[in-house]
């Protein structure tokens, strides 16, 4: 589970292109924005292997539309390996996660290998 | 609310899965199932395998549009080599006209599945909430290419 006491933030640039983001996971907040607006990822004892081999956030690409969005991801006892975003690296960001969100990031690993 | 559940059909025998495989729609989204659903819909895919399943467009097994809310289980199944051969989501997709989707995905190997465009294995595109879990699972090789 998220631990509160000790979260990460990561935040990432944004890109011109939005097609071909996210080599597992894509997650797009569509509504207006709002404070209860979410995206919410939880990896537990899992092995994940994914690339967006033209894209952003080789595993996980996250975008929350105009207003207030917030990203929650947790990663625990997991192994991620060998994610990628394109290998055109100056215009595809988020090897492995792209989040991409107006309101608030919180973002965790515990036990968990993250390898390329 | 509307639940739906593929499980071991009405086989006593534990090891007897169901099977999915080679499912296809030519013109459009979710080659296993397309739901539209203005309230909600429970969703379980209990210990199959699905195999080669193809959307043209979207989903490569499950498409959701226009549903209020949605929690989609697969659990201790097997997915391979299916595909959204022109869209998003090479397992699932839910659209934009979605309010809250959540995709729980338990002690499954999925290998080889790809989409076109976003999300190699899954593509939430709810309005409000987007709730995705994974546990205890092997998720190998999801291009979005």
């Amino acid at each position: 589970m998220l631990d509160p006491a000790n979260p990460t933030q990561i935040i990432d640039s944004k890109t011109t292109s939005n097609n071909k983001d996210g080599g597992a996971f894509h997650s797009i907040i569509s509504g207006g924005g709002g404070s209860g607006n979410k995206c919410i990822l939880s990896v537990t004892g899992s092995t994940i292997s994914a690339s967006a081999t033209q894209g952003r956030g080789g595993l996980y690409f996250c975008q929350g539309a105009s207003g207030t969005s917030s990203q929650t991801v947790t990663i625990t006892s997991s192994t991620i390996d060998d994610s990628k975003a394109s290998s055109n690296s100056g215009t595809r960001n988020g090897g492995a996660f792209f989040i991409d969100v107006s309101g608030s990031i919180s973002f965790s690993t515990s036990a968990s290998t993250l390898n390329n | 609310m509307t639940a739906i559940k593929f499980d071991q059909l009405y086989s006593t025998d534990p090891t007897v899965t169901s099977y999915f495989g080679n499912l296809n729609t030519n013109n459009n989204h979710g080659a296993l199932m397309h739901a539209e659903v203005v309230n909600e819909v429970q969703i379980q895919m209990l210990k199959a395998t699905a195999e080669s399943n193809t959307a043209k467009n979207h989903g490569g097994l499950f498409s959701f549009d226009n549903v209020g809310k949605y929690t989609l289980t697969i659990d201790q199944c097997t997915i391979t080599g299916n595909s959204a051969t022109f869209g998003s989501g090479g397992l699932v997709y839910s659209s934009s006209t979605t309010s809250d989707t959540k995709v729980y995905i338990s002690r499954t190997t999925t290998l080889n599945n790809n989409a076109k465009t976003d999300g190699g294995l899954v593509y939430l595109g709810g309005a409000n909430v987007n709730w995705l879990t994974i546990d205890s699972s092997k998720l190998q090789t999801q291009m979005s290419s």
